[in-house]
Order: C-alpha cells, then sequence, then structure tokens
C-alpha cells in the first residue's frame, strides 16, 4: 500500500501503484500544525516529532482510558517508523482542527473507532517520517535513496549508521513524498503480542489521572446538588459552614451550593452543614411506573419514524401462519467510572486552563468558553488519563461546574463529584421499551420481523453541548446557544437517531420482511451514550426475541440464525466459533444448558455463548459456568489487547446483565453507591474462551461489541434451562 | 498533630483527627497513586496497608493510625526483600506482565490487596484470591488477569512451591 499525508493529517490517496495504494499527507505548511519546528526539533507532522538528540515523541490524539488506544495507535506509528513502540515518547496531543475525528467532526474518544480511524492516516504519517529521513540520509551521504536502508530506528549506509535525530535539519526542508504502507506479511509488530505501554506506570502508582492533575495552587471543591437533577436552588443558608475548618468560600453556580477548601474532605465537612430550598424541575413527578407507561403511551399512540421497511410488513404478517409477539424493556443504567468526575481550572480575566479526564476535549474548551465567558483561544485544556470513560465523558458537565465555580470565587480549585454526585447525575443510558412481531409460515420458516421501540434519544443531550465544538469560533455566544438548543426538536420532531435503533435498523439478519421503527420519547432524566450505546440494549431484545422466534417454530437457535446470516461471512464464521468450541451439538450434562448470541456493532462481529448449570444444591439456583466469545475485529493491532478488550466487555456486559438498574422516584435517582448500584465483582467472574478470527481485513472496534452480547446468551441459557423467557433487565438467577 | 510512619519515613499531620487517611495521604502528604473511588469503603481504589494488612484509607480516621506504619502503592517496592533491580514489588511485575491494567484507576488498590495477601500466604488458592479480593471493584473487568498475576507473583516469591495446581481455569489461551 502506498500513501502521501501533508504535513496536516489530511490524507490524500493518489492511487493504485504496484503493491496497492499510494497515500499523500497533504500539509498546508507549519502555519497549520500546533507546534512549530525550532533548531532542536523537526515536527515531521501533526503526529510525529523528532528532535536532534533523537527523542521521537507521538501526539496521541484520542483519549486513553483503558481500552489501549495509547498502545495500539504507538504500535500503528512504530510499525512504519521502523522503532519500538516502547522507544516512542508518547504525548498528548493539544484540542487542534488536526486531531478531529473524520467520522464525528469532533475531537472526541468514542464509538470503538480510534483504532479504524488512525489505521491509515497514522501509518501514513509514520512512513512519511521514515522516507524523509531516508531521502535526507541520501542527500547527507550523497547517495540515491535505494541505498540507505532504514532499521532500528537508525538510518544505515555501508558501515554508517546514525540516529533519526541526526537528519533533521536536513528532513524538515524536504518536500512531502508519496509512501508505500507495508503489506500485512512485512508486519513485525502489527498484530504481534504486544506489552500494553501504560501498564508500568498504572502498576507502580505513577499515572497521572484527571483527579492527580491539579496544579499546586488549586482549592478543593465540592457541590451541594438538588436531588432530582436540573433543580436550582431558591434559597439557601450556610449555617457556619463558612466558619469550618479549611473552608475559604462558598459560592451559588447554576445547578448548586459550591463549597471550596483545603483539603476535599474539609470541603465535604462544610457542605453537611449547608441547607437548599430547592426549585424542582418540571420531570420531578417522575417515577418508574409512570416512566413505563410513558412508554407504553407512546408505543401506542404515536407512529415514530421509519428506521427499516424491507418487502411488505402488513402482508407478510396478514400471510403468515402464526404470529409470535413480545414486550421487551430494560432500565436506565450509570457508567460508574472509576474515576469520578472531576476538572481542575485555573482562570484570570483573559485566560482559562483546565485539567479534565475528558473524551471530549474540543467539546470541554466550548464548556470552558461559555462558562468563563472568554474567546476559544483563551482557553487551554490538558488532556488526562482517564479512570474509565465508558462514554461518559463524552458529556462535559463537570467541566461547566468546575469553571463556574472558579469564576464565582474567583478562586484556582478543583471540583471532585463524589460517588453519589456520579450515581445521581449521570447521563443515563436510556431506559427502553419495545414490541416484536414475527410471523411464521406454513413451511415453519420465520417469514418476517416487525419492530417498535420507544426511548428517549440520547442525540439532543449532545447536540447541546457538542454544538459550539463544530461551529465557527466567530459565531457569538448567542446564537451557538439558540443553535444549540433546537436539539430536542431536531431529532425529537424531525430525524431518526440512529443510536436509539442501531442494532436492529442495521441488523444483519435477512428476513424477507423486516420493518423497525422508533418513537421517540424523554421521560425527561437526562441521557447520554454507555458502552456500546443503542446496542447495548437492541443485542439484547433482538437476540432473545430470535430465540424465542427459533423455539416457537422448534428450531434450532444456532441453526436458524445461520441460515438468516448465509450471506454474511464474519457473523457465519464467529457464530461457527463459539459452537464448535463450546460444543453447542454434543450432548449436555443434564443439569449443563447453553444460550447462544450474535451481533454486528462498530463494524466488528461477535458471537458469545453462555453455558449455565442449575444448582440442585443451591435451590436451584442458576450458575454461570462459562462465556465462550468469538470475535472478528480485522487485523487485530495488538491481539492481547483485543483479548483484553473482549474479557473486559464481557464483564461490563454480565453487570448489565445481573445487576445493572437505577430507579427513579419523584425525579430522583434512588441508587447513590455501590451497595446499591453493584457492579460485578472478582468471585461473580465465570470462565471465559476467548476466540479471535485470523484477519488481513482493516481493522474495526474492540471497546464496545463484546458488551451487547452478554445479556441475550445468559437469557437464552436461562430459557433453555428453565423455560422462562426473561424479557427485562437485569436477569434473575434465581 | 498525628505522626505515623509513611512508606517507613515518620509523617506528622496537622489535620482534624476525623479526616480519613485517604485525604491525609493525597491532599496533605501528597501522594497521589491511592484513589478516591467511592468513600464508602466499597470498592477498595483507596487500600493501603496498616502495619501489613490491606485497609480501605477512606473510611479510616487519621486518629486510628498513630504510631503505626502505613505503607502505600509508592512505598510498595521497598517494603518488599523479593524487589528486583527494577524496585519493582514482584506483584508489580507480575501485574506488568500480564498486562493486568486497563483504566488502572482500581490497580494501586488491587495490588495493595494482593500484596496483603501474598504476604501472609504465600502461594493462595483460587477459593483464597477470591475472598481476599472481592472487596476490590475493576469497573474495567480486569479480574481473570488479577488472579493470574497474584498466581505468577506467587510462584516468584516462593519459587520453590509448585503452584501450578492453583492456576485458574479463567484465563483462556
Amino acid at each position: 500500500m502506498s500513501t502521501t499525508i501533508n504535513r496536516r493529517q489530511f490524507l490524500q490517496t493518489s492511487g493504485l501503484t504496484g503493491t496497492g495504494l499510494a497515500f499523500s499527507l497533504s500539509i498546508g505548511g507549519c502555519a497549520n500544525l500546533s507546534r512549530a519546528d525550532t533548531a532542536h526539533a523537526w515536527q515531521a507532522n501533526a503526529w510525529l516529532e523528532i528532535t536532534a538528540d533523537n527523542t521521537v515523541s507521538f501526539y496521541l490524539h484520542r483519549t486513553e482510558m483503558g481500552q489501549g488506544t495509547m498502545t495500539g495507535l504507538t504500535t500503528l506509528i512504530a510499525e512504519e517508523l521502523e522503532v519500538s513502540p516502547e522507544f516512542i515518547n508518547v504525548k498528548t496531543s493539544s484540542v487542534h482542527a488536526n486531531y478531529v475525528h473524520p467520522d464525528y467532526g469532533l475531537q472526541i474518544t468514542g464509538g470503538s473507532s480510534s483504532t479504524s480511524s488512525s489505521w491509515i492516516p497514522l501509518r501514513t504519517a509514520a512512513a512519511t517520517a521514515r522516507e524523509m529521513i531516508r531521502r535526507a540520509a541520501a542527500q547527507r551521504w550523497n547517495t540515491t535513496i535505494d541505498n540507505v536502508q532504514i532499521a532500528d530506528g537508525k538510518a544505515h549506509f555501508k558501515d554508517i549508521s546514525l540516529p533519526y535525530g541526526d537528519f533533521i535539519d536536513i528532513a524538515k526542508h524536504l518536500s512531502i513524498p508519496t509512501v508505500s504502507l507495508k503489506t500485512p506479511e512485512q508486519y513485525s509488530k502489527i498484530g504481534k503480542p504486544g506489552i500494553r505501554l501504560d501498564a508500568p506506570m498504572k502498576s507502580k502508582g505513577t499515572a497521572t489521572f484527571g483527579i492527580d492533575a491539579a496544579p499546586a495552587s488549586c482549592l478543593k471543591a465540592t457541590l451541594v446538588r438538588c436531588p432530582v437533577i436540573g433543580g436550582t436552588a431558591k434559597s439557601w443558608k450556610t449555617n457556619g459552614a463558612q466558619d469550618m475548618p479549611g473552608v475559604k468560600k462558598i459560592v451559588e453556580i447554576h445547578n448548586g451550593i459550591a463549597v471550596i477548601a483545603a483539603s476535599w474532605w474539609q470541603a465535604k465537612e462544610a457542605a453537611k452543614a449547608i441547607t437548599v430550598d430547592w426549585n424542582m424541575p418540571p420531570f420531578s413527578a417522575l417515577s418508574d411506573d409512570t416512566i413505563l407507561s410513558g412508554f407504553r403511551d407512546a408505543l401506542a399512540n404515536n407512529s415514530g419514524k421509519v428506521a427499516r421497511d424491507d418487502g411488505d410488513i402488513e402482508q407478510a404478517l396478514d400471510d403468515a401462519e402464526q404470529v409470535i409477539e413480545a414486550e421487551y424493556y430494560v432500565p436506565y443504567l450509570a457508567h460508574a467510572t472509576m474515576e469520578p468526575m472531576n476538572c481542575s481550572v485555573i482562570l484570570t480575566d483573559n485566560y482559562c486552563e483546565i485539567w479534565a479526564p475528558t473524551q471530549g476535549p474540543d467539546i470541554a474548551a466550548v464548556a470552558a468558553e461559555h462558562a468563563s465567558g472568554l474567546r476559544r483561544n483563551q482557553v487551554t485544556v490538558h488532556t488526562t488519563l482517564m479512570g474509565g470513560g465508558f462514554g461518559r465523558r463524552l458529556n462535559q458537565d463537570f467541566v461547566e461546574e468546575a469553571v463556574l465555580i472558579a469564576k464565582h470565587s474567583g478562586l484556582p480549585i478543583q471540583l471532585i463529584w463524589s460517588r453519589e454526585d456520579d450515581i445521581q447525575n449521570d447521563f443515563y443510558r436510556p431506559s427502553a421499551l419495545v414490541r416484536f412481531k414475527a410471523g411464521i409460515d406454513k413451511t415453519g420458516n420465520v417469514s418476517c420481523l416487525s419492530h417498535k421501540g420507544a426511548s428517549p434519544n440520547i442525540m439532543p443531550y449532545t447536540f447541546k453541548e457538542a454544538a459550539g465544538a463544530v461551529l465557527p469560533a466567530w459565531l457569538p455566544d448567542g446564537m451557538v446557544k439558540s443553535i444549540a438548543s433546537l436539539g430536542p426538536t431536531i431529532y425529537g420532531d424531525v430525524l431518526l437517531d440512529a443510536t436509539s435503533v442501531e442494532g436492529i435498523a442495521d441488523s444483519c439478519y435477512q428476513f424477507d420482511h423486516f420493518h423497525a421503527r422508533h418513537v421517540q420519547h424523554d421521560p425527561g432524566l437526562r441521557v447520554g451514550y454507555w458502552r456500546s450505546v443503542g446496542h447495548s440494549f437492541n443485542a439484547f431484545f433482538m437476540e432473545s426475541f430470535v430465540d424465542e422466534i427459533a423455539h416457537e417454530s422448534k428450531q434450532d437457535p444456532y441453526s436458524m440464525r445461520l441460515s438468516l446470516l448465509s450471506e454474511h461471512p464474519r457473523m457465519t464464521a464467529v457464530l461457527k466459533s463459539v459452537a464448535q468450541h463450546a460444543q453447542w451439538d454434543k450432548t449436555k450434562a443434564p443439569s449443563v444448558f447453553q444460550g447462544i448470541a450474535v451481533h454486528h456493532s462498530f463494524n466488528t462481529s461477535v458471537a458469545m455463548l453462555a453455558e449455565i448449570s442449575i444448582e440442585n444444591n443451591n435451590n436451584d439456583r442458576i450458575r454461570i459456568n462459562k462465556i465462550v466469545c468469538a470475535v472478528d475485529c480485522g487485523q487485530t493491532i495488538n491481539p492481547d489487547i483485543v483479548k483484553a478488550q473482549m474479557e473486559s466487555g464481557i464483564i461490563f456486559g454480565l453487570t448489565q446483565a445481573l445487576k445493572g438498574k437505577i430507579t427513579i422516584r419523584n425525579g430522583a435517582v434512588q441508587q447513590s453507591n455501590f451497595h446499591d448500584y453493584e457492579l460485578i465483582r472478582i468471585n461473580e467472574v465465570p470462565e471465559m474462551d476467548i476466540h479471535i478470527i485470523d484477519s488481513r481485513a482493516a481493522p474495526t472496534g474492540v471497546g464496545e461489541p463484546a458488551v451487547p452480547l452478554v445479556a441475550p446468551a445468559l437469557a437464552n441459557a436461562i430459557f433453555a434451562a428453565t423455560g422462562k423467557r426473561q424479557r427485562s433487565l437485569p436477569l434473575s438467577l434465581l | 498533630m498525628i505522626t505515623f510512619s509513611l512508606n517507613g519515613k515518620e509523617f506528622s499531620a496537622d489535620a482534624d483527627p476525623f479526616m480519613p487517611l485517604l485525604w491525609v495521604i493525597r491532599d496533605l502528604a501528597q501522594l497521589q497513586g491511592t484513589k478516591f473511588g467511592c468513600g464508602q469503603g466499597l470498592c477498595g481504589a483507596c487500600t493501603v496497608h496498616l502495619d501489613g494488612a490491606a485497609i480501605r484509607s477512606c473510611i479510616t480516621p487519621l486518629n486510628a493510625i498513630e504510631g503505626r506504619h502505613i505503607t502505600t502503592i509508592e512505598g510498595l517496592s521497598s517494603s518488599s526483600d523479593n524487589t528486583t533491580p527494577s524496585h519493582d514489588h514482584p506483584v508489580q511485575q507480575a501485574w506488568i506482565k500480564n498486562n493486568v491494567p486497563q483504566c488502572g484507576y482500581c490497580q494501586s488498590g488491587q495490588i495493595m490487596s494482593a500484596s496483603a495477601l501474598l504476604a501472609t500466604n504465600a502461594a493462595p488458592t483460587d477459593e483464597e484470591i477470591t475472598r481476599a479480593m472481592s472487596g476490590n471493584i475493576c469497573r474495567c473487568g480486569t479480574y481473570p488477569r488479577i488472579r493470574q498475576a497474584i498466581h505468577d507473583a506467587a510462584k516468584t516469591l516462593t519459587p520453590n512451591i509448585d503452584t501450578e495446581h492453583f492456576q485458574s481455569d479463567l484465563t483462556s489461551e
């Protein structure tokens, strides 16, 4: 493969050469880089800097939150730059147009897409730098390019070997070449097991997360909040809090009363004394039963928007010999990242600097800009390592709060949320209710599938925060806010939010008649992107209902899926893999049962099988013996990280399947900490058997695609064991 | 003023006697490897050693540790006789070798719990690991690797004991 890159990230595919595509990075010149060449350092492109003392720095433009992107993307650079990943000095990139995600138009880390979207650009960037070093060496040694070899971080000619740093003075004046990328058989690092670059610092306690990143001058802040999200203080009393030890200031912001103290514990202690009379938001009458009845009414009274319409569903249902119907439901869920939300701020009249564990540094910059009243170019965002993200840190409410506290107090502060703040002030995974119908024809085959779902769309909430990051910086603040406020209208009344129906509307199943529609119904609790987003519930709905169809039509659940997926080789391969490794077709012990599921998300196919047993000596409680998983994510960069992400997704999915449930009373989230919002612990982890399909195809997502499969695989196994179909989450093992 | 030993050095805290040790360590001693996760002793992210035993520093008041020995992740390597030239504790080495951390936020606490276990039980069984580690939550789900790394570290610490038969069947391949 061959590519050119200009010095910005924009990639130009210049056409086929002997070995494949030619790429070029088109660089508009140094003005487009966020960093400039100096006598000591060459900015090869937006990602790479090589200094005279041969320090090779990679400016990582996606955030590391556990998914392994730091190691994976550095490996892409290392492969083409001919250095080891450990040799590369990984730095965090700034907020800059060069680093905007090509699919989202924002500098965000999400959608399990960091590797796939960086696959060509980063290798091209590294190959381009390598070829410029080669050309610089040839010039210096007065020989032809072909006589210079590049290996092990050095240029070699005859018996001379010199490090890259020796050639930067020449390289920085060269034009940008078109380059060829390595073919898979040339890989020495991609696809090979390698160490996680962040493992040492995270094992020694030296990794700097957001909570560790506050400058020494920062005081600590906590916020007294309304029990219902969105409430505002009508009146409040300090009751002596201002005189408590360490307390520096108490200020009101839009959603609460902030206490600022020398230490966070002192701030929390003082906050306990404060009493607030709240203005409650409109949805403060909301409770679980009204949420469910609201979804039912929405399905009954609204036609919604069509998300898929293959064939003639009405006719097909009329013609069916038998119609199967079912209703499925899932609750709201919290992200529960281990590191609570936090943000540090230093704010002056003309400068705002923030340190934030954020998945969207450019959206964070906009939040800081609006909260501070400064201009975009007066805001600097330092993105830190994150103690988990899972989508929660795409929302920047904690940044807005921190900047407002700094503004109203006039103090440098670090806002740290408590765990209670975190569980009760999330952007929750939507609750959703769906109804399915399937028709079985005279020959016993499934002829059609109809779906109608109701849930709140996420996009209005995203739109509100992110609009400012995609709109030009010169637009007046008021105009940005008014455009941002259009989100609910646009995505409530006009557009379908694809994430609400993903996994169903784009299902790989080949039904002759396939109809899906979605009714946007927002009970009022704010929602956000939660690891695997719409797939997290739609795979449970779809894969459970497909299992129902198989049992009702007396077909084998595995064989029926295979026949419905005959045109999808990757889905077929993962399905066959788990069936083979779990011995689906073999007779099991009388107390052992299996459930199978398969799903395609983030361009990756995953199949999962849950094997359970009934413990007769334990009141017939269900024990999960084993989860078998097969994944096709294209070419792996670091296969051990792929395996780790499957393990991670399975355990995250187990929490969803067995524990996750946010309940609401009078608008308030009732859960508050890990005693009532439980997460899977080490004693609850079953055996896992993970298989990665060998592939040379371009890489696809790995951070999320395992999550959606756990609940349906388990629900299907439970049905096989008990004959009882559980149509809502969390599942019961009793 | 309350004085205690912090990673082998005397540390005096001029603070409220009820201030949780976690915030003494983080805000006063400026050691940030110990993490805040829940504030209620529910997640284990704040685990440190009190006279060698694993405790939750977020619910341990300062006045409970006067004159006692506290070890945090920063002091772990020097607390072991089995450190290598790299100065990492065998548990830390096993963590790195097994690529255990993902986000890494809980791992200081996991490592402190694991090293306290191995200090009293050189070759723990799977059941004993489960019991010792159930107080530490990992939202990323690194549990299979934590288990494997503890078995590996046990082998390093007591090379003469054959721990093969204790190996977990939880990690494939």
